[in-house]
């Protein structure tokens, strides 16, 4: 399949044809579009990093929409001491698991773990992924940047659970009419990917302490700033999903508050995954200056240790 | 071959059109859905991405980042404290983009500034980042690697997250 190719800006004139270059290109983009259009949920650093034979898993991210099942794949950089290491990633619901391993060999360099998902479900609660490491006896390996993304394929025919409705050929062909159902679809098609392949505006992962004692982490009870966020510019109003993985010791639980621009989000009082949706403008975001965008936690309840060891927003479909 | 520029039509949430037969055609019919395509490939749905690192003297980090059709350039906004200089490159950039400041005795989050290039490819003193050597409707990613040096006095300084915005600039058809 050839690349996306947008049409001259002047090409839609009374008495387009049905057979028309025009035409025929908008027919055409329409499934190289669902074909290729990106989506990144993680572009994350940091040094995750683990030594010995047993599995260890190193972090958590959310994985949002897909309902057309479209493939996962994280992409990672790595250093290894031994010979063999294996990246496990794992796809997880509520209730079901999909995985998928890669082996690496090199002693350093990059490559890729990608799941299709059989067993789990997509639904309005994203699900989630997470990385479990494996080194051989003795050895260490450690990751660094990670790429989570959708992987674009050619679509299948029918309606797809995303609502995407393939546009055939047969539509461009000569005296073929130009109906306005088939219209229709085309105008919505590109809302519909966009919506089943929400993007990350922010992300951050870090390593997973079995201590609970990350970068990101406190055992006051007094809300403690642990990060500063910088969000690209955001013009349109919509609505985000704040997610956040916090791993804890001992009984303690969270709160993690987030002020984004003018916004407050708070989640309270919990451990694991936590989440939230708020809606915001261009004005909302960019109301304060970056520095004022941050994050604080606290123990809520309990004792012990929290910490905050990934916190996403990503586009929330709707 | 002219020029097309991005659409910043927003595509979420969704906002569906319904045709109720009989209508009448028009031409603008299929460019409503021709400019909703390029702006599910351009700047209707290209946002850009923040990542938060907690990156420490003398330490680089690498980031893949997500680079959508028709951009070139990227601008880079990082947030830091403390004393430092940083070097921001890409496989494509040629020359590193640099900044830094000198923060003494406030090296802490609460203290943090933030610090960007321009979104001005071409500007001479802090031009955009350059992602793609040149122009392509493809999405990509791209390597960028962030170096951060800090003072050998004073504080040490420490960078807590780093943006990528896209450049839109019109580009050939």
């Amino acid at each position: 399949m050839s690349d996306y190719s947008p049409v001259e800006s002047n090409a839609w004139v009374p008495e387009t044809a049905g057979n028309t270059t025009a035409w025929r290109s908008l027919v055409d983009n329409d499934a190289i579009l669902y074909a290729s259009a990106g989506c990144c949920h993680v572009a994350a650093y940091g040094l995750y990093a683990m030594s010995g034979e047993v599995s260890y898993r190193i972090c958590y991210f959310a994985l949002p929409s897909n309902h057309d099942d479209l493939d996962w794949r994280v992409d990672f950089a790595y250093q290894q001491s031994g010979l063999t290491s294996s990246v496990r990633f794992t796809l997880a619901d509520a209730s079901s698991t999909d995985t998928a391993t890669a082996t690496v060999t090199a002693a350093s360099g990059a490559d890729s773990v990608t799941i299709r998902p059989v067993n789990t479900t997509a639904s309005t609660t994203p699900r989630y992924g997470y990385l479990d490491v494996t080194a051989t006896a003795g050895e260490s390996i450690t990751l660094s940047y990670l790429y989570v993304s959708v992987v674009p394929a050619v679509a299948r025919t029918g309606v797809l659970a995303s609502g995407y409705i393939s546009v055939g050929a047969q539509w461009y062909t000569a005296s073929a009419p130009i109906p306005s159902e088939i219209i229709q679809t085309l105008q919505n098609n590109p809302t519909k990917i966009a919506n089943d392949r929400p993007q990350a505006v922010y992300s951050a992962v870090q390593l997973l302490k079995a201590d609970a004692r990350g970068i990101f982490s406190t055992n006051s009870t007094t809300l403690t700033e642990v990060l500063r966020l910088v969000l690209p510019s955001l013009d349109h109003a919509k609505t985000y999903r704040l997610w956040c993985y916090v791993e804890r010791t001992l009984t303690a639980k969270a709160d993690v508050v987030v002020f984004i621009g003018s916004k407050l989000v708070t989640l309270l009082n919990d451990e694991g995954i936590m989440q939230a949706t708020f809606t915001a403008g261009a004005f909302d975001l960019n109301s304060t200056s970056p520095t004022g965008n941050s994050v604080k936690i606290r123990v809520a309840s309990g004792s012990g240790y929290v910490g905050l060891s990934t916190l996403q927003i990503l586009e929330e479909p709707g | 071959m002219g020029l097309r520029a991005p659409i910043p039509i927003p595509l979420i949430p969704e906002a569906l059109a319904a045709f109720i037969d009989p209508i009448k055609s028009a031409p603008w019919f299929p460019g409503v859905a021709e400019a909703k395509q390029h702006a599910l490939a351009t700047s209707g749905r290209g946002v850009g991405i923040g990542a938060g690192v907690y990156l420490t003297d003398g330490n680089a980090a690498t980031f893949s980042v997500p680079v959508p059709p028709g951009v070139v350039y990227m601008q880079v906004r990082l947030m830091m404290s403390g004393v430092g200089s940083i070097s921001v490159d890409s496989t494509n950039n040629g020359t590193a983009k640099t900044l830094g400041t000198e923060l003494q005795g406030m090296d802490a989050a609460s203290a943090a500034v933030l610090m960007q290039t321009s979104t001005l490819p071409g500007d001479m003193k802090t031009s955009p980042l350059k992602v793609r050597g040149s122009s392509a409707w493809t999405w990509t990613t791209e390597t960028v690697t962030v170096t951060f040096t800090s003072s050998s006095t004073g504080d040490t300084g420490m960078i807590y997250g780093i943006a990528f915005d896209p450049v839109w600039e019109p580009q050939s058809t």
